[in-house]
């Protein structure tokens, strides 16, 4: 009892703030004991009701209250929120990140290659990369930046003509400070999001001068006013001043222009259209119907697929699987770059899901069909596809459904060449039911040696059968346990280490749990459960507000759970509710210098 | 043209806090005899040298007494620059006891920090964890040595980011240069190394060398952009509340520091270096391809060749030589790769001729701990740090080398490959600091906590702080640092 209590109780490095006493803990046998996140498990979702989810953690945030008003805390007090009356969250100065970056100088200024992927990468913080607490600056980013923007402003005027075409004017022709205006005005409009100032104006017109007298032609001006357009604040940062709404709440909302930014920013992941500038302009951004309405244009574009396909690759883990390696003995048949084709096959059920198929959380999990190309076909044994298109091929409902027996994750979640049941178990319960489990303690036994013999379930049988194992792994391993007729490449085995699978599995915390064999049947679960669902929330909450989740977001979190699930799951409907919460309406008052 | 009120060096924000200044008994000890500080008209320079996975301490230790010893086999590529080396034996990393995460990750963080590794997001296999709590010494150093210089100091890695967990990102197993926090308790900023020679070439040499009129033009074109983009900073930065405005103050104390290192006057004298490839993608390690694995953990993700490591390593490593020669900077890191080392070395070849079949990690505990592989690895450090002295030594400064006005600190992040021990850290310091440094010698030391050391660096600097890092792992400069 004492050794399992030091271990749940550590209080090492306690940083974040401590959860209250859980009902449930109780019933897992650690009573009476405050602990650090890294100590105890927590349920799906993270939190139960009267605690704070601590943010950045990406382990999901509170649950619903009854009614209209939610119970929200931090630090132990207790605060209601009247969820009738909006609540102002929080609203971090946000960045372009590498991916933003690259979308926006192609819309901007027709650039191609990417350039941003020569900049350091982001540090993960809400686990998607663009969490606007955790990204910090460095030389060699200012550097990056500067190198990039000066690479981007001398290719677009390389040569008289091709700076003709980038200024969208021609200084013979009317004069080139005309000229210059002309471009100038626009470009900075639409490469701050905003329209240009006259101080911008000024100040910009003599960048081009400058630039002009030093280079000593019309291209050199333009490339003076490009390559500093685009190191500002202005560019690199979504800067919201806002516009008090009620001063007293310190409640404030972001500009026309400024929420015509988050649209194209949370749906395309670039700068606005004209169309979404005229509505800012138009007064049409300052009502969530109005915000709703271009969110739903918004929604009908290609762009939205980029989004959402950068989510998915990042909340899983596939964007690694290009450079997949696997031990050529237990695995003959997978050949490096496979891994491309796993992740290939993924995105585009996904994608077929979200914006084709059934749309929802559902289809996510139990849709009957992947997509594979001929090479895949050949590995996955599935006769009839050839060619190196992809196209839409049916499964054998007895054996897969849905994404949990696609290759790419059977193989993302095989660290070694054998499966670990473990490590599959931990990826669901925490990645898809937003589960918390915290670090083994220190000086854990080894397991048993993989022999002959002896199955996956026996070696693993310490965790079930003592303290303060078993109060974790109960958890992860009964999933994992689920995923065993599979391998580490996706194909399935009828026996594993000479013995024949069991993979009958239990789901112990969340609103489907109970038994279950095989992953056609833990799919169907995670296809019913509203704590996937709730998850899966809070997940596009923290990409979506670019931060992690607070005790502000309380009632943002409600209006989308309540949203996901009236519309049961639908991916697009929650990409609209996105817009209509107080997180995306709403921002604190902007007090300069406060 | 640049204003240098109101920058904030995030370097030296809390470079004072890490204690008192109080007369330092060792100081002057540590002086070789002859010598004194009035003497410094050349600048010291501070090189760190990382090597990932420790090391084979009994093979790492020098034969004979403190002051007349050789080298053994796997450090024998050493012994040309004998009369320059001091093999620190006995130090403790302390520090890694509390944190974090895995011990190569508490190690990584800890040991130019000296302190913690804080809770946060990133899994480093053996739990989670974030960042460092406190700067590194090279960026507080830095901040004193190299400020208005070109660069304040110049990061560099042969091969990085190689593990599963990191994906190209800074993640608290791959970096250990640390800038003093953002915010006042708060997790301090990584500093990722530079992985690519082309732009490394470009960055710290562009312009330098030919003081043509196109690259006065250049240099003033560009210039005049950086005021620029300073004067939309300034126009923004009063608008907003407190907290967005400190973001953008250190972006733009960047943006002022990056202007004021390109405009520095550098020596006509300086020669960029020549042999960097140009081609794109050059340096870039191609994917290991049907190499056969053990059942530990193999990897799930990129296994690199590491067929590029060694050439990347000597062109990465004559950057960094040049940037010192040229005074571009006064301050640099060489990280070969980092604490995950998933890369292979098929360059390194068994006493039968056999290449080497497995990647770093594995060797050292991953399909079992292998000492005979080990050594070669290790030793192939040597040759590296070897030859990092050898360019050093043969740049003529003054009355002697620029060898001889640097110290080297060559470290990794652990001892002991198979269990990840942090006691008796191989830690080896190189060059004679300017004459601040007694060298030949094997220094064994009682297990005191290696903060004393990063204080002892600290102090030879000129920089008179008697403790540095986490307070409970400092006792003060390194006593017997003589």
């Amino acid at each position: 009892m004492h050794r399992r209590q030091a271990v749940l109780c550590s209080t090492e490095n306690s940083t974040f703030r401590r959860y209250a006493q859980l009902a449930l803990l109780g019933a897992l046998g650690a009573a009476g004991c405050n602990a650090t996140p890294e100590g105890n498990p927590t349920g799906p979702g993270g939190q139960l009701p009267g605690t704070s989810a601590s943010a950045g953690l990406g382990t999901g945030g509170g649950s619903t209250g009854s009614g209209g008003t939610v119970v929200g805390t931090g630090g132990g007090t207790s605060a209601t929120l009247d969820c009738s009356r909006p609540q102002p969250p929080s609203a971090p100065l946000r960045r372009l990140i590498r991916f933003e970056y690259n979308n926006t100088v192609r819309d901007l200024l027709e650039v191609a290659n990417k350039p941003a992927d020569a900049l350091p990468g982001e540090e993960a913080g809400n686990g998607f990369g663009n969490d606007a607490t955790a990204l910090g600056v460095s030389r060699l980013l200012i550097d990056g930046y500067r190198s990039v923007a000066e690479q981007i402003a001398q290719e677009k005027t390389a040569t008289a003509a091709v700076a003709l075409a980038t200024a969208g004017c021609d200084p013979n022709d009317g004069g080139e400070q005309a000229c210059a205006e002309q471009f100038l005005k626009s470009f900075l409009s639409r490469a701050f999001r905003r329209p240009a100032t006259p101080e911008d104006i000024t100040s910009y017109t003599a960048m081009f001068s400058r630039g002009r007298e030093l280079g000593g032609d019309f291209a050199s001006g333009v490339r003076a006013v490009i390559a500093r357009a685009l190191q500002s604040p202005q560019f690199l940062y979504r800067v919201e001043l806002g516009e008090t709404v009620d001063a007293a709440a310190q409640l404030a909302q972001p500009t026309g222009y400024e929420m015509a930014t988050r649209l194209s920013y949370l749906f395309w992941g670039t700068l606005p259209d004209d169309a979404l500038m005229s509505a800012a302009e138009q007064g049409k951004l300052t009502s969530a119907e109005g915000v709703r309405a271009e969110a739903e244009r918004l929604l009908q574009d290609p762009r939205a697929h980029d989004v959402v396909r950068y989510f998915h690759g990042m909340l899983l883990g596939t964007l690694g699987l290009d450079h997949l390696e696997r031990n050529a003995e237990f695995y003959p048949t997978y050949k490096p770059g496979m891994g491309a084709l796993f992740r290939q096959e993924t995105e585009l059920f996904l994608d077929d899901v979200v914006w084709k198929g059934s749309g929802d959380v559902a289809g996510i999990f139990s849709a009957p069909y992947t997509f594979m190309n001929g090479p895949l076909a050949t590995f996955y044994g599935v006769p009839g596809v050839t060619g190196d298109a992809f196209q839409k091929v049916s499964l054998d409902p007895s054996r897969r459904a849905g994404l949990l027996t696609q290759a790419s994750i059977l193989a993302l979640t095989t660290p070694g060449s054998r499966t670990d049941p473990v490590v599959r178990g931990k990826w669901l319960y925490t990645k898809l039911l937003c589960g918390g489990i915290g670090d083994p303690p220190p000086d854990v036994p080894k397991l048993p040696e993989p022999s002959p013999g002896l199955s996956v379930r026996d070696r693993l049988a310490m965790h079930r059968a003592v303290e303060p194992c078993k109060t974790c792994h109960q958890l992860m391993d009964p999933i994992g346990f689920g995923f065993e007729h599979f391998d580490g490449v996706g194909l399935w085995r009828d026996e594993d280490n000479a013995l024949p699978v069991d993979d009958s599995g239990e789901l112990i915390m969340s609103d489907v749990a109970g038994p279950f064999r095989g992953l056609v049947e833990l799919g169907q679960k995670l296809a019913q459960s509203s704590d996937v669902r709730n998850c899966f929330v809070g997940r596009w909450l923290t990409y979506a507000y670019g931060r992690g989740e607070d005790a502000r977001d309380t009632c943002t979190r409600v209006t989308l759970q309540d949203a996901f699930a009236e519309s049961k799951g639908n991916i697009k409907s929650l990409l609209l509710a996105l817009t209509q919460t107080d997180a995306f309406l709403y921002r604190p008052v902007v007090v300069a210098g406060q | 043209m640049i204003t240098s009120h109101n920058r904030i060096h995030r370097r030296t924000l809390l470079r004072g806090a890490s204690g008192l200044a109080v007369g330092l008994p060792f100081l002057s000890a540590m002086l070789a005899p002859g010598r004194s500080h009035a003497d410094q008209t050349t600048p010291t320079r501070l090189l760190v040298f990382y090597t990932p996975g420790g090391t084979l301490l009994d093979k790492w230790r020098p034969t004979g007494t403190s002051s007349d010893f050789t080298l053994q086999s796997m450090m024998s590529p050493l012994t040309p620059h004998l009369d320059k080396l001091v093999f620190l034996d006995g130090i403790d990393m302390a520090v890694t006891a509390i944190g974090n995460g895995h011990p190569h990750s508490r190690g990584m963080a800890g040991v130019l920090t000296g302190q913690q590794l804080l809770p946060g997001n990133y899994n480093t296999n053996g739990g989670n964890a974030g960042f460092a709590a406190g700067p590194s010494i090279d960026q507080v150093i830095a901040a004193k040595i190299s400020a208005g210089l070109r660069l304040p100091s110049l990061e560099v890695s042969a091969g990085w980011s190689t593990g599963i967990s990191a994906g190209g990102q800074p993640h608290p197993g791959n970096v250990i240069n640390y800038q003093a926090p953002a915010k006042a308790g708060g997790a301090a900023t990584p500093v990722p190394p530079s992985t690519d020679p082309l732009n490394t070439l470009k960055r710290v040499f562009q312009g330098v060398g030919s003081n043509t009129d196109a690259n006065a033009k250049e240099l003033a074109f560009t210039t005049a952009i950086l005021d620029g983009v300073q004067e939309d900073f300034k126009r923004l930065m009063p608008l907003l509340g407190s907290e967005d405005r400190q973001k953008l103050e250190a972006h733009l104390a960047l943006v002022q520091e990056a202007e004021a290192g390109i405009n520095k006057t550098v020596s006509s004298t300086c020669v960029a270096p020549t042999g960097v490839n140009p081609s794109a993608g050059y340096y870039d390690d191609p994917v290991a391809g049907g190499v056969s694995r053990g059942d530990a953990d193999g990897g799930s993700m990129a296994i690199t060749t590491g067929a590029k490591v060694p050439e990347k390593g000597k062109v990465m490593t004559d950057l960094l030589v040049a940037a010192l020669a040229c005074d571009l900077t006064r301050v640099g890191t060489m990280q070969w790769s980092d604490s995950e080392a998933k890369f292979m070395l098929g360059f390194l070849k068994d006493s039968s001729g056999q290449s080497l079949k497995d990647h770093h990690h594995g060797y050292q505990h991953d399909r079992g701990f292998q000492p005979q592989a080990l050594e070669l690895i290790y030793r192939f450090y040597a040759e590296n740090l070897a030859y990092l002295l050898q360019k050093l030594d043969s740049v003529q400064e003054g009355n002697g080398t620029l060898l001889d006005n640097t110290l080297v600190l060559a470290v990794s992040e652990i001892q002991a490959p198979a269990d990840h021990g942090q006691k008796n850290m191989p830690f080896i310091l190189a060059g004679k600091a300017g004459g601040k440094l007694m060298t030949k010698r094997w220094l064994k030391f009682q297990g005191q906590p290696h903060n004393n050391l990063l204080v002892s660096i600290l102090n030879l600097f000129g920089i008179e702080d008697t403790r540095f890092g986490h307070q409970n792992y400092c006792t003060g400069p390194l006593s017997g640092l003589v």
